[in-house]
């Protein structure tokens, strides 16, 4: 039998007085028995000590949690905000697109396409060795220069290969490197090979402006780049209540040349075939709208060593280099002699074979007996010293004055970077022989674009209109701003224009220039052959050979000119003569663009036919292709237009002459 | 507070004293029982409370599901633009280089077997003869052949302003 022993119950703690229950009549509510208060006095105290040790435990756990939370929130507030906004918060810079460069028909030469660049972080980098061997045959790039970049310490940002096109891009992703990461960057992409380069220039790898318009425009074609910051979760998708800000790139305006693509390569070519013709070392040839000043065309070609095919330059030499042009410039002294009325229109001058001047002595190119010569006789067969004596008759003040009028001297409003301003001796510098060397051309050196300038005064009636290379602007927006038209002035009277303008038909018709002429047409021009300058000072290099350059300058169809080219060889070999070297390929030349313009011989206007096709203008321009814009569409014929000014210079004698 | 029957709280309330004549004419009054109150339970209030917050809960998740799908779908579009206007860049470049030329040069002499021509004659129409040749196309209409071909640079001043650069 089990003896239980049963422990009387514990009383209730008798925490608190409990009230005497009120004398109501209705019934208690807790049918609770009511413990008994009172208890043993040590066990209450053990038991409300525990309590105050776990509440001030727990209370101490909340203090330093509050203590820790005011730390973050108050005192390191902005670093733990810092740190946890690097986290997610994401800076994108949004590159600008550069600007593209247009002909004046709206056809690209210059443009930039997003490609990708391969780049890496060093530290994130598992295995440089397997990844070096991996990327090398992908990216062409050395092996051992992957490994160095993939090693580099301290870096967190190393170039692997920049600007890969989308298919390397692809292999690159398939590897699925650690480290290796892609970056999207634009590339220049000039489509047209090297059509226009020296023109339009080039970019250096981050898309900056070296050379050409790309560096003279690069202000206005380099954009304002933008930004998006926004918040992304780890897996770089955005957080959808994040933080969100857009400040969008600026693209950068688009240029719109007045170069021709068509006719720029033709020229190139016209110029390239010339060189091998004749065995020279390079050249130069400029098409332009002399009423307008817009220059259609820009070639310069180069042979390095002097054979083999030529190349485009890099350098636009018909801006940046001086040559003497030689008997081109008696075109110049003719007007300022006709405009100074040193001597009338009708003149005729009694010419020797030969004249001296100071210490030197100048002939003639071929010898002849003392002649009297017209004055278009002096300019059609080139006469050395009929313009001499002009020239002398001048004086070298007024000599020196017309030059810069036409433009000598100074750069042109181009301001093509690094363009020459030419070479002008200073009154004060002239020698004794300068009176003699200066009115035909040598010892004044200009550049092409000068020299062709120069010319266009003559076919615009004697007013000089600066040289134009941008037709128009295309903003962000896609709006065309079209420049302001060339500003022009006076620089010898109409009278004067159509007098020398006639006399230079004649040097195509039966002097210098008779290859230049072009078949149902009338050209004005005029032939240049100069010696080159050497090295050494003179005119001769160490083994005593002479070496030339051979300019012909014209315009077509000389009755209204709506036409001018120049056309330089340098340093031709098979024939030393601008009639033989330049002036067959300004025939070509100017024969090409007179139908690429659609420009109709003297007397004939054009029907409205179907034109050529023709890109439309990035701007809208319907009919670009027309570079005067003054044919207009009519079903008129109309009368040949003959020169409104009366011109009362003699024809020449028929006696064509080699040179210049 | 519970509803007391209003039956078992008539209170005797002092009546105003009132003429003897009007007495017979007091209107037949009856108190009238309040309408009855019903109250919700204290489970079913917690029920509803409960499911209320779980609804409301449920509605945000499902709205915060349909912003993230959103988002995404906002993301794959910025995305898919870039990629377009990447790829219409180098369209334009594969025009540009198709048009070069050069390049159709190459293709005509190499390809096609075309060579220069020896020489060009040129003629030089009689006045006659342009009269003629005018007068016979004078139902073409300078606007008509002035209109500028369908081709991607045409539409360029258009693509332009959309062509910003996108993450």
């Amino acid at each position: 039998m089990t003896t239980t022993t049963t422990r009387p119950p514990r009383p209730a703690p008798n925490r608190r007085k409990i009230a005497p229950a009120p004398s109501r009549s209705v019934p208690a509510r807790s049918r609770r028995p009511v413990r008994p208060s009172g208890g043993h006095p040590r066990t209450g105290v053990r038991t409300r000590n525990r309590v105050v040790g776990v509440l001030a435990f727990v209370v101490l756990l909340f203090a330093i949690v509050v203590g820790r939370m005011a730390q973050l929130q108050l005192f390191d507030r902005q670093r733990y905000t810092a740190l946890g906004a690097s986290q997610r918060v994401r800076p994108v810079v949004l590159p600008a697109e550069r600007g593209s460069l247009f002909d004046r028909n709206g056809a690209d030469l210059a443009l930039s396409v997003p490609q990708h660049t391969v780049w890496a972080d060093p530290r994130l980098v598992s295995d440089p060795q397997r990844e070096a061997d991996a990327l090398a045959p992908v990216l062409s790039v050395d092996r051992d220069v992957l490994l160095r970049a993939l090693t580099t310490p301290n870096k967190q940002f190393v170039y692997l290969a920049r600007q890969v096109d989308d298919t390397t891009t692809q292999k690159v992703k398939d590897l699925k490197l650690d480290g290796v990461e892609l970056l999207d960057e634009s590339k220049r992409f000039n489509p047209s090979g090297d059509l226009a380069r020296s023109v339009l220039g080039s970019v250096n790898i981050d898309n900056v402006g070296r050379a050409g318009l790309e560096q003279q425009y690069d202000g206005t074609m380099t954009g304002t780049p933008g930004q998006l910051v926004l918040e992304q979760d780890p897996n770089g998708r955005t957080i959808a209540e994040g933080e969100h800000h857009l400040t969008p790139a600026q693209p950068g305006d688009d240029l719109v040349l007045t170069v021709d693509t068509a006719m720029q390569f033709e020229t190139e070519r016209a110029l390239s075939d010339q060189i091998v013709k004749m065995g020279a070392k390079g050249g130069m040839a400029i098409v332009s709208n002399p009423k307008t000043g817009e220059i259609l065309a820009i070639a310069n070609m180069d042979r390095p060593n002097g054979t083999g095919t030529p190349v485009a330059s890099t350098n636009n030499r018909a801006l940046t280099t001086v040559f003497e042009p030689g008997s081109a410039s008696k075109v110049i002294t003719m007007a300022a002699a006709l405009e100074e009325g040193v001597v009338p229109p009708d003149a005729t001058l009694t010419v020797p074979d030969h004249l001296k001047v100071a210490d030197a002595t100048f002939t003639d190119h071929d010898p002849h007996p003392t002649e009297t010569m017209s004055l278009t006789d002096i300019l059609a067969n080139s006469s050395n010293i009929g313009t001499i004596m002009l020239g002398q008759k001048l004086g070298a003040e007024r000599i020196d004055s017309y030059q810069r009028k036409f433009g000598f001297g100074q750069t042109t409003a181009l301001n093509f970077p690094n363009e020459s301003a030419g070479l002008m001796l200073p009154l004060k510098s002239w020698s004794g022989t300068s009176i003699g060397t200066i009115p035909i051309g040598q010892g004044v050196a200009v550049t092409a674009t000068q020299m062709l300038d120069a010319f266009n005064v003559i076919a615009n009636g004697g007013v000089y209109v600066d040289p134009k290379l941008v037709l128009a602007t295309v903003g962000k927006d896609g709006t065309r701003h079209p420049t302001p038209p060339s500003s022009s002035h006076r620089v010898v009277s109409t009278q004067t224009a159509a007098e020398v303008r006639d006399m230079m038909e004649q040097v195509v018709i039966s002097g210098t220039g008779t290859q230049a002429a072009i078949d149902g047409y009338t050209v004005a021009g005029k032939t240049g052959t100069a010696r080159k300058p050497q090295p050494n000072g003179g005119y001769q290099d160490a083994a005593g050979n002479y070496h030339y350059v051979t300019t012909f300058a014209g315009f077509v169809p000389a009755e209204d000119p709506q036409l001018s080219a120049i056309v330089v060889l340098d340093e031709p070999t098979a024939t030393i003569f601008a009639s033989g070297a330049s002036a067959p390929v300004f025939s070509r030349i100017a024969s090409y663009a007179l139908r690429r313009f659609h420009i109709p011989p003297p007397g004939i206007t054009l029907a409205p036919t179907v034109p050529a096709p023709t890109h439309p203008n990035p701007a809208g321009a319907t009919q670009a292709n027309d570079v005067t814009g003054t044919v207009p569409p009519t079903t008129s014929t109309t009368v040949p237009p003959k020169s409104t000014t009366t011109s009362t210079t003699t024809p020449p004698k028929s006696k064509k002459k080699p040179g210049g | 507070m519970a509803v007391v029957p209003a039956t078992r709280r008539s209170v005797a309330v002092p009546q105003p004293r009132r003429a003897p004549a009007t007495r017979e004419r007091r209107p037949q009054l009856r108190v009238v029982a309040e309408p009855r109150v019903r109250r919700l339970s204290l489970g079913a209030v917690t029920v509803l409370v409960v499911g209320g917050v779980f609804a409301v809960l449920f509605g945000l998740v499902v709205f915060h599901t349909v912003l993230l799908k959103n988002q995404q779908q906002l993301d794959h579009l910025d995305a898919q633009v870039t990629q377009e206007q990447a790829h219409y860049q180098q369209l334009r470049l594969q025009v540009a280089q198709l048009e070069a030329p050069q390049r159709i040069l190459d293709v005509a002499t190499t390809k096609l077997g075309m060579v220069p021509p020896a020489g060009t004659t040129y003629l030089t129409p009689a006045a006659s003869a342009a009269t003629s040749s005018a007068g016979a196309s004078q139902g073409t209409s300078p606007s008509d052949t002035a209109a500028p071909s369908d081709d991607g640079a045409s539409a360029w001043p258009q693509v332009k302003p959309y062509l910003g650069a996108a993450p």
